[in-house]
């Protein structure tokens, strides 16, 4: 930053560099020091203004920061003939941003351009405002206008990524895709193109329009050489002819690609579809954007093919060309072809063909030739799942007959460990008996230990042979818990671990098993202990916090929770301020793809499952915290726009939008999620693949759910307190016509929390009732226990705040429930608080965490939980 | 059978089984959107059947004159993917841009003094230790600065090693 200042407002470079030093070495005092003596000499220069306002920013004053700023501003208005400068935009540009008041740089960047008209570099600094705006629009007008004057290609491509974002992310029509085409077209006819990505972006507004064939013109002519790499111009090349449903075409070029890059899987399962006529959604494999989304989908992808009579003859020549590809390569660590195998025979076997162990043959071939690689299980995952119960022993018995034949021992063990994960893949582990299952927990530990000697010579931080086989045996303890609930096996599990990590420090699978183990029995801050080592910081707080945050937040470790919750919205508030720059630095260095990609990537964060969750939390905690001081409590409130803020945040449109990032491999199988906790009930069979079906679309339904519950609850504490309050104003008659307001908007909220639940208002009315009356407990409630209690609890509070006001008031729309208050709700706390006892003690052993242990305000913990 | 591609901002939400190894750092997000928003050509990713991300090499062009070269900032490998080679695979991606599409003189990374495994491979690939910067890792540990010449660099005289160490300030790049 220091390099750039110049003359700036008429104040010498002299001046000004010495401040710029010491904000640079974040000498704010100094720095502070030096403005004010600045502006005593030019006490209206919007530059020394806005350095002032940049530096109080810096030194935590906003307030201050933005009134100078304002003031600065001001100056820039009022002055007509004074002169603006890039230099002053560009730092109060800064300091409003870090302010979030995006608009007001923008309005700076404005009154300036409007002044200067042909200023280029005041018309970028405004282009830039509108990127950080996401005001895709007016980036588009103001780039047309750049290039009208100065009719260079970027200003034309800035303008059509900004009509690209338009339909992008507003669903803009193809009216706009047209306008682009056409601009395009008129410059290329003059001017032709010469940035790659300039092309990338022509080709994906051709084809988002489907006029593949006039994508391929331009691919295949002289504009086509500015793709650097050949194998990404025949991969965009294959895309666009499979699209149009030259599939021979396509097929060939996909061929050509394989030829040059064997390994790659993404163009051998394209080279597939498109050999076999295959309908792959093509639109989904993207088009400027490229190779940013998974292709074809592995395990979907053999969806139809209308192919009959020529489909075996497709599937011999995929056959030849693949076993042609394996004989030219002479690369071990080649394996693309020879899974390529494995997949032609799966698509042989789906099509009806009757079984001729041909697709058996093959996976056996691979593991022959790969089954030592720790990633053979995973490489081939996906097949597994089509072999019959007697194939899959069949194919055991042949991977234990070869294992035993295995020359090197290092091999052997990865031969060895290869079959327990096929085991572990085709659930065998859940039909063994316990003694078989002791057993081969055992054999899994006696072949670490012996192992161990195998990585004598290895650097200690280098990975071990045989690492997973303490994760593999820990499970199966975990297993036999679950099956006994024998709490030893537990303990055993993490004496595994813990011994694991005796050896390497590093292996961050076992620290992760490690921590949820603890988190189950209720070791907390052993969990967190073990989960701070794991170094989780920048995006991976993103995709990794989920293996803790759960069970903190419904911890009494109130202090930790704050703190990774902090770390967590901090990491993402500063990312989403700064990520528009970043869109800046893409636009200027003429990478146009990516600029789509990051406005793309920004939303998706935004949009955070997470990240509203963990608003919500971070000020639900602060409640907790502060729960003894009603002061306290209601300074928070009215930080939050009394609750009413969180309502807006989770409102429909927001929830439908959210996004899941979390990084689910490496959760253990049996970790409780926010449905399911599966340890905690019997073990049946199979039950942990239930759990597998419900990762997709199920968990994130529960998840939203929860979301809205949690929205909901600070409006409704507040409503609460307020009703609590109104019933010891008896005589105060002036507040009745709000109090009416507080009961029904009380009303609303529980019928809103009702509907979470699943349920009517009255109907959950109604469990209560059976309750109270002691027809049904809390207990039978299941996994929504909480959300019960909440409910109950603010119903109480409703109904104390109707009776309350039905004193004062008549209206019978207040009171229309008034059977309720025939019940005491006194009956209904007491059997909360009974099944919260209760529920204390079962904790220890079911490990649900749902309850802080040792929660002191018994009616507020489970409201916040 | 892997799929290289270029890297994008989506895999950063997938890396994790790649970034929780502990010789792995996780850069602040402007570190990554800046080598993807510059240098989108020397940041690729490998990606094996299901999608499972294996491991991603970034890196950049840089220097005037004869010291234009590119540079290897970080390569990593998910530790179920190691001893396949893989490594060499995307440091040859890197080496073949910076040699026939950027026309570059040499390749050069720096590795921790200590780290003998990735010194001893990149030894294999070609690389030789040019100098020694002190301190160059917080301060504390020496960093190595390894090179390999490119077909542009016709007698190697990129990689002829310094003999005398350096300190990070003397250093032409970040």
């Amino acid at each position: 930053m220091a390099t750039k200042f110049g003359l700036a407002g008429g104040i010498p470079e002299r001046r000004v560099r010495p401040i710029w030093d010491a904000v640079d070495s974040r000498q704010y005092k100094a720095a502070l020091k030096l403005a004010t003596a600045l502006l005593a000499k030019y006490p209206s220069s919007p530059y020394a203004l806005a350095l002032k306002a940049l530096i109080l920013e810096r030194m935590g004053k906003p307030d201050e920061a933005l009134s100078v700023c304002l003031e600065a501003k001001e100056e820039l208005y009022s002055d007509n003939s004074l002169h603006i400068d890039e230099l002053t935009l560009s730092t109060l540009q800064i300091v409003f941003q870090r302010l979030d008041h995006l608009d007001l740089a923008s309005s700076c960047y404005e009154h300036a351009y409007a002044k200067y008209p042909n200023n280029l570099e005041i018309m970028i600094g405004l282009f830039n405002c509108y990127v950080r705006e996401c005001s895709f629009v007016k980036q588009q007008q103001i780039a047309i206008k750049m290039y009208k004057l100065f009719s260079e290609e970027r200003f034309l491509l800035w303008a059509v990524c900004s009509i690209e974002l338009q339909v992008v992310c507003n669903s803009s029509g193809h009216k706009l895709l047209q306008l682009a085409e056409a601009l395009l077209k008129k410059h290329m006819a003059s001017h032709s193109l010469h940035e790659p990505d300039a092309l990338v972006m022509y080709i994906s507004i051709l084809e988002q329009q489907e006029k593949y064939d006039a994508a391929l013109e331009v691919l295949s002519g002289n504009l086509g050489s500015l793709i650097g790499i050949e194998e990404d111009k025949l991969r965009i090349q294959g895309r666009l002819l499979a699209r149009a449903c030259n599939y021979a075409a396509a097929a060939e070029i996909f061929q050509r690609i394989l030829e040059s890059c064997p390994d790659d899987w993404q163009t051998f399962l394209h080279y597939l579809a498109c050999l076999l006529e295959e309908d792959v959604n093509w639109s989904k494999t993207n088009s400027s954007h490229q190779s940013c989304l998974p292709c074809v989908d592995d395990i979907k992808a053999c969806k139809t093919t209308h192919l009959t009579d020529e489909f075996d003859s497709r599937i011999s020549n995929a056959r030849s060309f693949v076993q042609k590809l394996q004989m030219d390569c002479h690369n071990d660590c080649v394996r693309g072809p020879h899974l390529a195998q494995i997949e032609i025979e799966r698509r042989h076997r789906l099509h009806g063909i009757a079984h001729d162990g041909k697709f058996m043959e093959s996976l056996l071939n691979y593991f022959y030739r790969f089954g030592h690689l720790s990633c053979f299980t995973s490489d081939v995952e996906m097949f597994l799942q089509l072999l019959t119960d007697d194939e899959k022993d069949q194919l055991l018995d042949n991977m234990r007959t070869f294992e035993s034949t295995s020359a090197s021992p290092i091999k052997a063990l990865g031969h060895a460990m290869s079959v327990f994960k096929v085991q572990e893949s085709f659930g065998i582990m859940f039909t063994l008996s316990l003694r078989e299952l002791e057993g081969t927990a055992r054999k899994m530990l006696e072949m670490f230990c012996k192992g161990l000697k195998l990585s004598r010579d290895l650097d200690p931080q280098e990975n071990m042979h045989g690492e997973d086989l303490l994760s593999m045996a820990s499970n199966i303890l975990v297993l036999l818990f679950w099956r006994t609930r024998k709490l030893g096996y537990l303990l055993e599990a993490i004496t595994v671990l813990e011994y694991g990590l005796n050896i390497r420090r590093f292996v961050w699978q076992y620290k992760i098993l490690l921590l949820h183990l603890y988190s189950y029995l209720g070791a907390l801050p052993l969990a967190y202990e073990w989960y701070t080592t794991l170094d989780v910081k920048n995006i991976l707080l993103e995709t990794v916090s989920h293996h803790i945050l759960p069970q903190m937040i419904s911890s009494p470790l109130w202090q930790e929770t704050g703190d990774l919750l902090k770390d967590y919205l901090k990491f993402m508030d500063d990312h989403l301020r700064e990520a528009a720059d970043l869109t800046c630095v893409a636009y200027r260095h003429r990478n146009y793809s990516k600029v789509i990609e990051f406005v793309q990537f920004k939303e998706r964060l935004e949009n955070s499952n997470q990240l509203l969750m963990a608003r919500l939390d971070v000020s639900i905690l602060q409640l907790k915290q502060k729960a003894d001081s009603l002061q306290e409590v209601e300074c928070i409130f009215e930080n939050l726009n009394y609750g009413s803020r969180f309502l807006e945040m989770s409102n429909e449109d927001k929830l439908k939008s959210l996004t899941f990032n979390e990084d689910l491999q490496a959760r253990p199988w049996w970790s409780p999620t926010s449905s399911v906790n599966l340890l905690s009930g019997y073990f049946e069979e199979g039950s942990a693949w239930l759990r597998e079906s419900l990762k997709g679309g199920d968990e994130e339904y529960i998840v939203k759910k929860v979301i809205e519950r949690k929205s909901i609850l600070p409006r409704l504490v507040y409503l609460s307190i307020q009703s609590g309050s109104i019933s010891l104003k008896e005589t105060d008659r002036n507040g009745t016509l709000s109090d009416a307001n507080a009961v029904s908007e009380l009303k609303c909220l529980l019928e809103r929390y009702a509907r979470t639940i699943g349920l009517s208002f009255d109907d959950a009315i109604s469990v209560i009732l059976a309750i109270s009356r002691g027809q049904n407990s809390f207990k039978d409630l299941g996994s929504d226990f909480i959300s019960w209690i909440n409910f109950t609890v603010f119903v109480n509070a409703w109904n104390l705040c109707c009776r309350d006001v039905k004193l004062h008031n008549e209206d019978k729309c207040v009171g229309d429930r008034t059977h309720f208050l025939a019940y005491p709700s006194n009956t209904v706390m007491h059997e909360i608080d009974a099944s919260i006892r209760k529920k204390e003690e079962e904790k220890w052993f079911d490990g649900s965490s749902q309850f802080p242990r040792y929660a002191g305000h018994v009616w507020f913990s489970p409201v916040f939980n | 059978m892997t799929t290289i591609r270029r890297f994008c901002c989506n895999d950063l939400l997938r890396f994790a089984s790649v970034n929780l190894d502990h010789l792995t750092e996780t850069f602040n997000m402007s570190f990554y959107m800046t080598y993807l928003a510059r240098w989108p050509d020397y940041f690729h990713v490998a990606e094996g059947p299901g999608n499972r991300i294996m491991g991603y090499i970034m890196g950049k062009v840089e220097g005037q004159g004869e010291s234009w070269h590119g540079h290897v900032t970080a390569v990593t490998v998910a530790s179920e993917y190691r001893r396949q080679q893989l490594a060499k695979k995307l440091m040859h991606l890197l080496e073949n841009i910076s040699d026939k599409i950027d026309k570059a003189y040499f390749v050069d990374l720096f590795v921790r003094a200590s780290n003998m495994p990735a010194i001893k491979m990149y030894e294999k690939l070609g690389y030789v230790i040019y100098r020694r910067v002190l301190r160059y890792y917080s301060g504390e540990e020496d960093g190595l600065d390894m090179r390999k010449a490119l077909s542009r660099d016709v007698d190697k005289k990129s990689m002829i090693p310094l003999k005398r160490p350096i300190t990070p300030d003397q250093l032409e790049y970040d």
